[in-house]
């Protein structure tokens, strides 16, 4: 029963390969979606292209119903599986601020990987910008310690949060992804009257 | 080589969905990118400056909140993003090169010069880099791993993300013009 590491059903070293086996299938599937091109990932605040959202909501209500039913058949004991606390404040202004970087550089951390990697001379300069942000964090972390853990909520879902039973919110979540795709494909329908259903290549 | 077209978003969706769902079943663990640059840096840095940690001054607070993320729950774990982010490259690069897309350019719009790009791309690399530690983690460790677990605070960071976004994007366009 997973999770295998946590279980102590797998021994660590091998958590370390396993991880270099997910970030293979990660990097070639965000390669072949497009996410290596800053075009079209900044593509979404544009309204222009909406690979992102397509991409990343469709993986979420994916691994959303996958943890649910591995819980319920007993093959995945999702009280083990880790996710970090609430907070609420750093996490909205920090989140803004990191959509701002986002559109800005064209990528994010793990997209820049992947555009380094196919060759993006931008991609590189995300990286090494990366790095700076990080360095530049821990030297006036000590400045604003004190405010990090304001609106601290702990590790909470939205079931717990709403009393609303998990199987109802997971339907919520995937109706509303599809509704979003469905208007998606609708606007795209509009603004591109002539392309075809499959994606094409911009470049 | 002629480039070939990029795959079906719901498609790639799903498959990444799935590449979630087996990383939650082994390590227990979703994935994530930017845990593994904020390591990186504090191996380097722990391996300069080993000491670093030791009083109540300044830097030393500083250093001390950095090694931190080295610890973990073992040391395995710690080196498990960095490990997953050497992999993303190279899936990345494979598929790159299956698709004939692997080649020296720097993304931008047809009039913006190289300079102004990969200007707007070190600013927008240290807003993501000063960040995402402030929101323990980015789109992959908090917003994809944490909204699959319907974590709170994965929904919120991910609806500021897109608030951010689309608060910003006017102001840097030129780049992809």
């Amino acid at each position: 029963m997973g999770p295998l590491l946590v279980n102590g059903l797998i021994q660590p070293w091998m958590s370390v390969i396993l991880g270099f086996i997910s970030g293979i299938f990660f990097g070639w599937i965000l390669e072949s979606a497009g996410l290596a091109d800053a075009r079209k990932i900044s593509g979404v605040f544009y309204l222009k292209d909406f690979t992102v959202p397509k991409v990343m909501f469709t993986a979420i209500i994916t691994a959303l119903v996958g943890v649910y039913y591995m819980n319920v058949l007993g093959l995945l004991d999702i009280g083990k599986l880790e996710f970090s606390a609430t907070l609420i404040w750093p996490f909205i202004i920090g989140g803004i601020v990191f959509g701002m970087g986002m559109v800005t550089s064209g990528y994010c951390p793990g997209t820049t990987l992947a555009a380094a990697a196919t060759g993006k001379i931008d991609g590189f300069m995300v990286i090494a910008g990366i790095f700076v942000g990080a360095a530049l964090h821990v030297l006036t972390r000590p400045l604003f310690e004190a405010y990090v853990y304001s609106g601290n909520l702990g590790f909470i879902t939205l079931p717990e949060l709403t009393g609303i039973a998990p199987g109802f919110i997971i339907a919520g979540v995937v109706a509303m992804a599809l509704g979003a795709f469905w208007a998606i494909e609708i606007a795209e329908k509009r603004m591109n009257p002539e392309a075809k259903d499959a994606p094409q290549d911009e470049s | 080589m002629q480039e070939k077209a990029y795959k079906h978003p719901y498609l790639m969706g799903f498959f990444l969905g799935l590449t979630l769902l087996f990383t939650f079943y082994v390590t227990g663990h979703g994935l994530g990118a930017s845990g593994g640059f904020y390591r990186l840096l504090a191996m380097v840095v722990h391996g300069v400056f080993p000491d670093a940690a030791g009083d109540a001054g300044y830097l030393s607070r500083a250093a001390s909140f950095l090694y931190r993320s080295l610890e973990g729950p073992s040391p395995n774990h710690s080196l498990w993003l960095i490990y997953e982010g050497i992999g993303v490259m190279t899936g990345a690069f494979i598929s790159g090169l299956i698709g004939g897309r692997v080649k020296w350019q720097t993304i931008r719009g047809e009039t913006a010069t190289p300079k102004t790009r990969l200007l707007f791309a070190l600013g927008g690399g240290i807003l993501l880099g000063f960040t995402s530690k402030l929101t323990l983690g980015c789109t992959s460790g908090q917003g994809l791993s944490g909204a699959s677990l319907l974590s709170v605070g994965a929904w919120i960071f991910l609806l500021s993300v897109f608030a951010g976004g689309f608060m910003a994007a006017w102001f840097v366009r030129k780049q992809y013009q």
